[in-house]
């Protein structure tokens, strides 16, 4: 028996599935997904109990690859033994419903975090500089070289101005309408990727 | 006489900006139920560090508002898209994005009366032109990331209303009649019934027949003795008044700071302590004796001592924090050799050893529970307010029961603008002692821009 999705649940579901999607187009999409969940765990310290409530949220979903796709996520941390391109379009939509929540979960926290950016920047200030951001950026950094040790297929170092920039799109997907804007942004994202004939 | 007035219909209050929608209707007409079609909008863009008239204003029609919200919409997706960065290089096929970041356009596209560009990673420009019903300021509104955010919360709280108004209106506009006029005759049957009820228990009307004369006899009446009238004992809880819609919309206002008895500067120890002499007794009277009168003397039988302030009574609420301080002195007072008998209790009209010490006056008796003196102590040693801070910062902690800061939410706009430079503890450690009851507790912290720091418990 399925319980009633969640509102959470029921916003994802209305995601619209769109044209499909490459093979390519969804190792991008998985790509920009794990760097969203590097950047939250690097800020947050996403404890289990939290995740485990994201999981429930999309859980009572009819969506049997999601579970499966999700499942395989387990905790954050098991984030570095999860392998590029295992999640599906069901599987996506269901972790955009999960990165919705754990953004509204802590978006008090992010607004913090931008709202320190803001002000370190406009007294042209290094942001890392302080206690927050500092630890922030070498969190992630540890745990970017983690992933990619695994995935050597990944995207390339996460950048200082990466770093921020994240922060500042979790900030607008923990709004109500987040894990549709998110949805909307990922397959922008994918329409806009151009393949290049591989030489020779 | 107006017989129209402007009536503000919802609000949105994000912390950086308020939305505000208005409609122009006569004042007998009750406020709709569904968002109508002819109300103007309102949109502040609140800044606590500009004065009042530099504050930035946008107002206009519905359709205005709607091209806002689609404007900001597309902004907000564009720029988010954007900050994807391209997969790695140095694999089999060669991916790059073709969508190069075109160069922001400052004026509105045909047709809009709003633009927004990226002025830098963090902050953005909207640029609003005057007309087709719409007002604004001729400069381009800088707005930061977290501004930016605010008020795509208040237009997307905005299109959900709306939304939800419309999905309403039509099973509500047809029978929604019937029960307004069912509840009217209602209440008109039930003012006619209270109203029969009433008269029929005016004192005037006749008694029913219960053995007594219409007119009082000598004696009928006893007179008891007339007892001062006893004030009915306070209600444990006291009623909270509720404000009038338009008022309760409004941000609150953060309490003025309380007014804090200044401490004396401390001794020099250098200086030597200089006893003030010991008053000087006057002389003892003697009235000159009159022609025809005996001597008379005064005799100097009161004792007269130096002067001390009678004990001033303490006051209210003052006793619970000496009983929680006892509390915490207790295991010190249960050792036999520590207690000392009572003090003699001394005769002297002005003196009084009975009565224990006063404790300071200071925040401590805010400290209904340790925590909130952990707190206080821990903001004191970390709070440092910049020079640009000119109002009174509150905040409102969360405090789970094992010590750690659940949440933390600004009070004011002021607070939000502070709210990252807020010292806090690092992730996962508690900032107080966990709690003894197993609650969450709220706790209010004010710190003031001279560096003072307050914190109490809220109910």
């Amino acid at each position: 028996m399925v319980s009633s999705p969640s509102p959470l649940s029921a916003a994802a579901a209305s995601l619209p599935l769109g044209q499909r999607l490459t093979p390519d187009q969804l190792t991008s999409i998985n790509a920009h997904l794990d760097q969203l969940l590097l950047a939250l765990y690097a800020l947050t310290d996403l404890s289990q109990a939290t995740w485990q409530n994201a999981l429930r949220q999309v859980e009572g979903w009819e969506l049997a690859s999601a579970d499966a796709s999700i499942n395989r996520l387990g905790h954050p941390q098991g984030l570095q033994a999860k392998a590029v391109n295992q999640l599906d379009l069901n599987g996506i939509r269901a972790l955009v419903a999960m990165i919705s929540y754990l953004t509204q979960h802590y978006q008090e926290l992010l607004r913090r975090a931008v709202t320190l950016v803001e002000q370190t920047t406009a007294q042209r200030k290094d942001p890392f500089q302080t206690i927050l951001l500092g630890d922030y950026r070498q969190k992630l950094r540890h745990l970017d070289q983690s992933y990619r040790a695994k995935h050597p297929q990944a995207v390339a170092n996460l950048t200082d101005e990466r770093a921020l920039s994240l922060l500042m799109e979790l900030l607008f997907y923990s709004s109500q309408e987040g894990a549709r804007r998110l949805w909307g942004v990922l397959l922008i994202t994918a329409q806009t990727l151009v393949y290049e004939a591989s030489p020779g | 006489m107006k017989l129209v007035r402007d009536s503000l219909l919802q609000r949105y209050t994000p912390p950086t900006c308020t939305l505000e929608l208005w409609q122009v209707r006569p004042i007998w007409q009750p406020s709709p139920k569904t968002l109508p079609t002819d109300y103007h909008f309102a949109l502040h863009f609140d800044d606590p560090r500009l004065a009042e008239d530099q504050q930035t204003t946008v107002t206009g029609t519905p359709s205005q508002l709607e091209a806002l919200a689609q404007t900001v919409e597309d902004y907000v997706q564009t720029q988010l898209s954007r900050a994807f960065c391209p997969p790695p290089q140095g694999t089999a096929t060669q991916r790059t994005v073709i969508e190069k970041p075109t160069q922001p356009n400052p004026l509105p596209p045909e047709g809009s009366n709003f633009a927004l560009t990226p002025h830098s990673p963090f902050s953005h420009q909207l640029k609003v032109v005057p007309g087709d019903g719409v007002t604004a300021p001729s400069q381009a509104i800088a707005l930061t990331t977290s501004q930016l955010f605010d008020l795509t919360t208040a237009l997307t709280q905005f299109r959900l209303q709306v939304a939800a108004s419309d999905s309403s209106a039509t099973t509500d506009g047809t029978w929604g009649f019937w029960r307004w006029s069912t509840l009217a005759l209602t209440s008109l049957v039930a003012i006619g019934v209270t109203g029969a009820i009433l008269r029929q228990w005016q004192p005037g009307n006749e008694v029913v027949d219960q053995g007594i004369s219409p007119l009082p006899g000598q004696g009928q009446f006893q007179f008891q003795p007339v007892m001062p009238a006893i004030p009915p004992p306070p209600r444990p809880t006291t009623a909270s008044p509720t404000l009038a819609p338009p008022l309760a919309l409004r941000d609150p206002l953060p309490p003025p700071a309380t007014v804090v008895q200044a401490s004396p500067p401390p001794r020099n120890p250098n200086v030597a302590l200089v006893l003030p002499p010991e008053r000087i007794l006057p002389p003892t009277l003697t009235v000159p004796p009159g022609p025809d009168q005996t001597q008379m003397t005064i005799p100097a039988s009161l004792p007269l001592s130096p002067l001390v302030p009678p004990d001033e009574p303490l006051p209210q609420g003052q006793t619970q924090p000496m009983e929680n301080r006892q509390d915490d002195n207790a295991p010190s007072l249960a050792s036999p050799s520590s207690l000392a008998p009572p003090p003699q209790v001394q005769t002297t009209a002005l003196m009084s050893t009975s009565r224990r010490p006063l404790p300071p006056r200071s925040e401590n008796l805010l400290d209904t529970i340790p925590q909130v003196a952990e707190v206080r102590q821990f903001y004191q040693r970390q709070w440092q307010p910049e020079v640009s801070q000119t109002p009174t910062l509150e905040y409102r902690l969360k405090i789970s029961p094992d010590g750690q800061v659940q949440r933390t939410v600004p009070l004011g706009k002021a607070a939000s603008l502070y709210l990252a430079q807020l010292p806090m503890p690092n992730a996962g450690d508690p900032l107080v002692s966990p709690l003894t009851h197993g609650q969450t507790e709220t706790i209010r912290l004010v710190l003031t821009p001279m560096g003072e720091v307050k914190a109490f418990l809220e109910d």
